[in-house]
């Protein structure tokens, strides 16, 4: 096991480098002076730029820039936005757990729904439950999700007032931040008001992110359940004369998941470019929307430490799925 | 008689292909889906009733003509300035059909020759090409096309050429798995004995004979550029107003969605149906041509 991890980890770590070659080259590669940029729109004198110069590591030859970057990297700091003079990295963790519950709502609501229908999809193989069921992924899967936000708004908060239509939780709740998720702080604090409507504040965004996943997941459940009920074990199973739920969800469903682990590590991508644009539309506080806000506001720290952070994130989150993928699969058990 | 019936036996290849995709009931929904945009992008000039930028005064957010404020002159009713919303609807089409053409041919010809040198020379080529390609993966695409279009600046043509670029490595990964396994089949070996270059292996001998994964792959970068240079717009990173861009569009009408839901609707369900005809497309040429899928 170690040794796997090992080869991992030296695929990744180049990759991480290219990665932040590419968040270092992103603001050389901004057209126009940096510097400039940062003094703003009242320019400056000639000693205030050489002071900012000096201030952004400017003067220095570029392989030391780059040096200095990825050293400052590794201790985490990311340098400073130009918008509020705060740290990248204090302004990133601060807004991650928004995106975060966002984000693990999202899967679950894809995983919860898509399983189920997927593998009651494949039992009634050819049925009109099948049909519907593969019809709707379809649609998911192809759904202009900013279109999709707009239309559900419309149906639930306009016409039916059900869901509100921005922000984490009502003004009025004063949630203490102790996980930085709103639905395990506020149970934490007990107030069962506070929680509902964090909730309520949730579920529209959420149901948005998860679509596409639950599409995919969807109809990859089906597809794997459908293969593997052929296979001869499951046909011992049956044989032995257990319960046909037992050999659905022992049986079969154990060995269909295993494809599904990649398939679900693989949607991390997918929530966060549906954060990027769910995240606009109901001003939700998360990296999306603040993404979005310093590419509008040319905050290049901003661009180049939240590439940087999201990127590491997607590598590591692809070699921990690796890592699960091995763990449960029997067949590369065998084959180490 | 004896060869008749052989000729009758052994199909041109691409009859046999049209007999296995017209078999899939998906696959020809697509195709009339893609058929159709396709038509409507080409003669958007003769069926659009106004010029999409003409502002009719004092005809704001009128509904659809069947409602009952709707005129006939605007069939689909008109935006927020005034502007006829059937004929912006008809050159948005153009506008994406576009977008989606222009992200492919270039997504496909650098993807494509980047795997083809990767795959053929190997080694250190190799290494640093799927690096690149891995780099770029590690990216969320909207977030890549978003930093793309921060260094170029906001616009039609520079969010096509960041959602072009985030499409590169499929292309290039699908292309130098075909490649190294072509490369070591007999044709490749014998033309190499006759003395063919590297190019001419590479182009004329090995790159025909990995089209099929291509093929499928640009009908599902198509759809997924037109979504994501949509998405663009939608955020205010790709076309500008007053371009009829569908995503654009959607981002304008916003506003006024609750009383005129019709400007939001509409241009996304045109990006749906487009979005999902090509996918279905896309889904059963896979079928068609996958050979290890054919029954």
């Amino acid at each position: 096991m170690g040794g796997f991890f090992l080869r991992q980890l030296s695929t990744a770590i180049p990759t991480l480098m290219g990665v932040s070659l590419l968040a270092f080259a992103l603001v050389r590669l901004v057209p126009g002076d940096p510097v400039l940029l940062m003094l703003g729109e009242r320019g400056g004198s000639e000693e205030q730029y050489a002071q900012m110069e000096k201030k952004l590591g400017l003067h220095l030859p570029l392989y030391r820039q780059y040096l200095g970057f990825i050293g400052n990297a590794a201790t985490g700091d990311l340098g400073k936005s130009t918008l509020t003079q705060r740290p990248v990295t204090e302004e990133f963790f601060s807004r991650f757990p928004a995106t975060l519950e966002l984000g693990l709502c999202a899967i679950l609501f894809a995983v919860f729904i898509g399983i189920p229908a997927g593998v009651v999809a494949a039992m009634k193989h050819h049925s009109a439950f099948d049909y519907t069921i593969m019809g709707l992924s379809l649609v998911g899967h192809s759904m202009p999700i900013f279109w999709w936000a707009l239309i559900l708004i419309i149906a639930f908060s306009v016409n039916l007032g059900l869901t509100p239509v921005s922000g984490r939780i009502h003004i009025l709740y004063d949630i203490p931040s102790v996980s930085g998720l709103f639905l395990v702080d506020t149970l934490l604090q007990g107030n069962i008001e506070a929680f509902f409507s964090a909730l309520r504040h949730l579920l529209l965004p959420t149901v948005v992110i998860g679509t596409i996943p639950l599409a995919v997941v969807a109809r990859m459940t089906r597809s794997s359940m459908l293969e593997v009920l052929h296979k001869d074990y499951v046909r011992t199973a049956r044989a032995k004369g257990l319960e046909e739920r037992n050999v659905l969800i022992f049986h079969a469903l154990r060995n269909a998941l295993i494809p599904l682990i990649t398939v679900i590590g693989l949607q991390f991508g997918s929530i966060i470019t549906g954060a990027i644009l769910t995240e606009t539309i109901f001003s939700w506080p998360g990296i999306g929307k603040w993404m979005v806000h310093s590419v509008e506001q040319r905050d290049y720290p901003v661009i180049q430490g939240g590439v940087l952070i999201i990127a590491s994130m997607v590598i590591f989150i692809n070699m921990a799925v690796d890592a699960i993928y091995a763990l449960v699969n029997p067949q590369m058990k065998r084959s180490r | 008689m004896e060869r008749d019936k052989a000729q009758e036996e052994i199909e041109h290849p691409f009859l046999e292909f049209w007999h296995s995709f017209k078999r899939g009931r998906g696959a020809c929904i697509g195709l009339a889906v893609v058929m159709i945009f396709i038509f409507l992008s080409l003669f958007a000039p003769l069926l659009a009733p106004h010029d999409p930028t003409e502002i009719f005064e004092g005809q704001l957010r009128l509904p659809p003509a069947p409602f009952a404020d709707g005129v006939a002159r605007f069939p689909l009713g008109t935006d927020s300035v005034g502007r006829d919303l059937l004929s912006r609807l008809l050159y948005g089409a153009r506008v994406s059909m576009g977008i989606g053409l222009l992200v492919v041919v270039f997504s496909a010809t650098v993807g494509t020759f980047l795997g083809l040198v990767a795959g053929h020379f190997g080694k250190g080529i190799e290494t640093i090409i799927m690096r690149l390609m891995d780099i770029i993966m590690a990216l969320p695409s909207v977030l890549l096309a978003i930093v793309v279009v921060s260094i170029l600046g906001p616009g039609l043509f520079n969010a096509t050429l960041a959602v072009s670029f985030i499409s590169i490595p499929a292309f290039t990964r699908l292309v130098r798995a075909g490649v190294l396994e072509e490369k070591k089949k007999q044709y490749v070996l014998a033309s190499a004995s006759f003395g063919a270059g590297p190019w001419r292996q590479m182009f004329s001998n090995i790159l025909p004979n990995c089209m099929a994964p291509l093929i499928v792959q640009a009908s599902l970068t198509f759809s997924n550029g037109i979504l994501d240079a949509a998405a663009l717009g939608f955020l205010g990173l790709g076309a500008r107003p007053p371009t009829a861009e569908w995503g654009t569009m959607l981002a304008s009408a916003r506003m006024f969605m609750e009383t005129s839901p019709w400007g939001t609707a509409l241009p996304g369900l045109c990006i749906l149906a487009v979005v999902l005809g090509f996918n279905l497309f896309g889904d059963g040429l896979r079928d068609a041509l996958d050979p290890r899928l054919k029954r």
